[in-house]
């Protein structure tokens, strides 16, 4: 498995009123190729900026993003050769959240779509890509002559997905691709994002606070709490045998799939605190159930539980041994 | 027609509103009854009429919303015959509700406390003793410490506490129903939870029915004892929510239930409900789910399906049997 | 209704300044001293001002030489104040600071002033007053669209393009510009009477148009000596100049509310309803 993303020490620090805002705060990780890479937090745990940080939308505080076989990282690439970034650009594509935002009000959604494709220079303008693309997500081709606030949240995010593909990149981002959609809609288009890895060989990163969402679609899952991570493992292993204290408790606080299933509930208390004086221990560690002395002390490192699963726990470390 | 264990029966109640495109006819005959200390579900996708229906109980339109036909019978007296002022005595006392975004909700210049005490003093309650109350209010609800929080404003506070603030607003006057539209859905995950709970408790503990207004069957198998499932502004299927996901017997139910990803439908495709929604500017002349719907035969375009029942707590519109 | 009158009135003023040469009956220039403000008659319609040049005449030339200037104004005021604005907007920093504290101080001074000065510099004349105040109408426009593009940047759709890789000058004019059009479209009719108004200042001043050129507010000039005996002089342009500036003011208001459909109103649901007591039958 070849590495199509590689994160190093990644920090994205915001000025607010005199203080740092760590949105994320020294996180490193790779993303395989051929996998999709489950981002999941609360709001405010730092997964949207570490998305746009990736994508080098906004650029890092610190450390380095490299994508595929550059070996620049991508802030530096940006500075010193844009038109090799650029390149880069058609490589990953993004779907955001909010589908009838996303798309210039305007515009048709014709006009749209050529635009990207002609930049990206599509033989034709795209046409024939642009057609096929819209039989794929099973949309007809009426729609582009029509503007964004006509139609659905559903066809939107579908014309988001049309477009992300157009430069038929290896790397697709989708944040929160489903929070804003209705539940029928929601499962058209879990269908066609967990079905489009497949068919056009992407990798994908999937960042969501819906746990089940993310249960679904993802191979590998990243738990991240005030900008770090918190556990990183694969879907079976974090969902069968989650050992984070926060993972379980995101765990437990999902809503029940039926009224018969029996649920003993651990329920974390408070919310998550603004990263802006982040603790010198562990960040969890005030809402955490199971904290020592030591939780408030000393920032846990990252243990390895087995050769895919990570967590950055004290308690953990002492029942599975230091590695 | 009504028992008297219902605290509230709505009886072909049709609601239309103005939008820019023309009259929609939003909520469309639907009977619902909730009854005393119960928590029943209203589920259903954006634009099924759910939260319209739930603004009919407290009669809170603004000009372009318009009640045109049926009944609501808040124990057994019936709500249309009560005028403006005494539809603005049974909010909040009675009758109260609890937003989706409780950040508008609140005012941004005064504390919470002072809102929260003028809610009671509002209601008659004497200064000195809205004070006390507001404490153990905020108490209550689980905004902790009370006394220094009442003098915060609602900017200094995350979601999860605001939301509390209005729930102990909602219920600082005993109402009997609390009507709750999408009151977790801006919240977070394990916030959610903490409110869920809340809720749950205050319902045991006050006695009070719950109206729980939602498009998560999530949070409608967590919590509901009963559930009403709307769509295109009628219910389809309405019963004991065990029952229900047990035994769904309207196509819409169980498809919509079956489109939900859970443990084990990894790597699967989910269900899906071709079509969209019909257009309710239109008149619907037989079942709304007939053009979306598998088992749709020529007798569902024709007339709207009676509701039936299966069992004295389940029943369902739809011509399919058994 | 207002909307509709002042459509037509501003459909009628243009009408008339194209056609001037036709619709007009005699020289505008035409010094007629046997004829020195003289009263309307069938003649002189509006009468004539005191070198006996004929008043409608000039009047309808002047509106030429009033709309192209104001006209002209907007212009250069747009030219340079949108892409400043956008600019300082969207990339924000040093450049915008330093631009929008220059704005504040230009902004400071009232904008006749400031004209007075540019033209007390450079020369009079109408060239010059119209450069004038089209720099010093700058500011305004520049920072209504540095807010408006301020607002802009941050929805979804900005960051979707950045994320396509589009250039900075394509997201600015091809994405984030057609989304602050109608706003900046309302807020150049405003100007345009705006600008009608302060030309005439200037004209009436003697700072903008020359003799014997015909324009409004120089008209005014002419006329507001002999205002006590012979008011037709000063009236005739004084109406004019009220007219277009409330004209424009309403249609610029109209395309406000025709562009904003937050602000549209919806059909009345009044007729459908029955008093709720009715209900219960």
């Amino acid at each position: 498995m070849g590495i199509i993303f590689s994160v190093k020490k990644l920090a994205k620090y915001f000025p607010v009123g005199g203080k740092t805002l760590k949105a994320v705060d020294c996180l490193t990780f790779e993303i395989y190729e051929r996998e999709v890479y489950g981002v999941v937090g609360e709001s405010g745990s730092g997964k949207s900026t570490l998305g746009r940080c990736m994508l080098n939308l906004v650029e890092p505080t610190a450390g380095e993003v490299i994508f595929g076989d550059e070996i620049m990282p991508m802030s530096e690439l940006a500075r010193k050769s844009p038109a090799r970034m650029k390149s880069l650009r058609r490589d990953m594509q993004v779907v955001f959240q909010n589908p009838n935002s996303s798309f210039n009000p305007k515009m048709t959604i014709g006009r749209a779509l050529y635009n990207a494709a002609s930049f990206f220079g599509l033989k034709g303008g795209g046409r024939d890509r642009i057609h096929e693309l819209l039989d794929y997500v099973n949309l007809d081709r009426s729609v582009l002559s029509r503007y964004s606030n006509a139609l659905s949240g559903g066809e939107m995010q579908r014309l988001a997905i049309v477009r992300a593909l157009i430069p038929s990149p290896r790397f697709v981002m989708a944040d929160e691709p489903v929070s804003a959609l209705d539940v029928s809609v929601q499962a058209q288009i879990l269908n066609i994002l967990g079905e489009m890895k497949n068919r056009f060989g992407l990798t994908m990163m999937f960042i969501s606070h819906e746990l089940t969402v993310v249960e679904h679609i993802c191979d590998r899952i990243m738990v991240m709490y005030l900008g770090a991570m918190m556990e990183l493992g694969p879907v079976e292993e974090l969902f069968g045998n989650p050992l984070h204290p926060y993972t379980r408790a995101l765990l437990d606080s999902r809503p029940k799939t039926s009224p018969d299933e029996k649920k003993t509930r651990e329920m974390l208390e408070g919310e998550i605190p603004g990263a802006v004086d982040i603790p010198a221990g562990c960040r969890f560690f005030s809402r955490c159930p199971d904290a020592v002395r030591e939780c408030g002390e000393i920032p846990p490192e990252l243990y390895k539980v087995t050769d895919f699963h990570f967590v950055a726990c004290h308690l953990v470390r002492d029942t599975v041994g230091n590695n | 027609m009504t028992s008297a264990n219902d605290l509230i029966s709505i009886r072909n109640l049709q609601v239309s509103l103005m939008s820019a495109r023309g009259l929609v006819h939003a909520v469309r005959g639907i009977d619902l009854d909730v009854q005393r200390g119960e928590i029943h579900g209203v589920v259903g996708e954006s634009g099924c009429g759910k939260t319209v229906t739930a603004k009919s109980i407290m009669r809170l339109y603004d000009e372009n919303i318009m009640l045109s036909g049926g009944h609501i019978f808040f124990e057994g007296y019936d709500m249309f015959s009560l005028s403006e002022r005494e539809i603005q005595a049974l909010r909040g006392s009675e009758v109260s509700m609890i937003f989706q975004d409780p950040m508008t909700a609140l005012n941004p210049l005064y504390t919470i406390g002072y809102q929260l005490e003028e809610t009671l003093t509002n209601k008659g309650v004497k200064k000195m003793e809205a004070a006390a109350r507001a404490v153990k209010l905020l108490e209550d609800v689980g905004v902790n410490p009370p006394e220094s929080r009442k003098s915060q404003y609602p900017f200094e506070m995350s979601g999860g506490m605001l939301q509390r603030v209005m729930i102990a607003m909602a219920i600082s006057c005993n109402p009997k129903l609390l009507i709750a539209d999408e009151p977790t859905t801006s919240l977070d995950v394990t916030v959610q939870a903490q409110i869920l709970d809340l809720l749950t408790r205050l319902r045991d503990g006050r006695y009070m029915s719950i109206l729980m207004i939602t498009h998560n069957f999530g949070i409608v198998a967590e919590i509901c004892d009963r559930v009403s499932v709307m769509y295109a502004g009628g219910i389809v299927e309405s019963g004991d929510v065990r029952e229900i996901f047990r035994d769904p017997r309207h196509p819409y139910t169980s498809d919509l239930i079956k489109s939900i990803p859970r443990s084990g439908t990894r790597g699967t495709l989910l269900a899906t409900i071709p079509g969209t929604p019909p257009d309710l500017l239109r008149e619907i002349n037989g079942c709304a789910y007939a053009p979306r719907c598998r088992y749709a035969s020529g007798v569902c375009a024709e007339a709207p399906p009676p509701p039936r029942s299966i069992s004295e707590s389940h029943s369902y519109a739809c011509v399919r049997g058994t | 209704m207002p909307l509709a009158v002042s459509l037509l009135f501003l459909v009628g003023v243009i009408i008339i300044a194209v056609f001037a040469e036709k619709l007009a009956t005699h020289d505008p220039n035409r010094l007629d001293v046997t004829h020195r403000l003289d009263a309307p008659s069938h003649e002189h319609p509006l009468g004539t001002d005191k070198t006996g040049r004929d008043i409608y005449s000039r009047l309808l030339h002047g509106s030429r030489i009033t709309i192209l200037s104001a006209f002209g104004v907007v212009l250069i005021s747009a030219l340079i104040g949108i892409p400043l604005g956008i600019a300082a907007g969207y990339f924000g920093g040093l450049a915008d600071k330093v631009f929008m504290r220059m704005f504040d101080v230009i902004l400071a001074f009232p904008s006749l002033l400031l004209a007075f000065v540019f033209v007390a510099a450079f020369g009079r004349g109408i060239t010059n007053a119209v450069l004038a105040l089209g720099i010093v109408y700058v500011p305004m426009l520049a920072r209504l669209t540095r807010s408006l593009v301020l607002v802009e940047k941050n929805k979804a759709y900005v960051e979707a393009a950045r994320s396509i890789g589009y250039s900075n000058a394509h997201i600015m004019m091809a994405e984030i510009l057609p989304n602050c059009v109608d706003t900046l479209a309302v807020q150049m009719t405003l100007d345009i009477g705006y600008a009608v108004l302060d030309l005439a200042s200037m004209s009436f001043l003697g700072l903008g148009v020359q003799p014997p050129t015909p324009d409004w507010g120089a008209m005014l000039e002419d006329g507001w000596i002999v205002m006590t005996s012979n008011p037709f002089v000063a009236l005739a342009p004084g109406t004019m100049i009220v007219m277009t500036v409330v004209a424009l003011n309403i249609f610029g208001d109209g395309v406000r509310s025709y562009l904003d459909p937050a602000q549209k109103k919806l059909p009345s649901i009044r007729k459908y309803r029955r008093p709720v007591r009715d209900l219960r039958k």
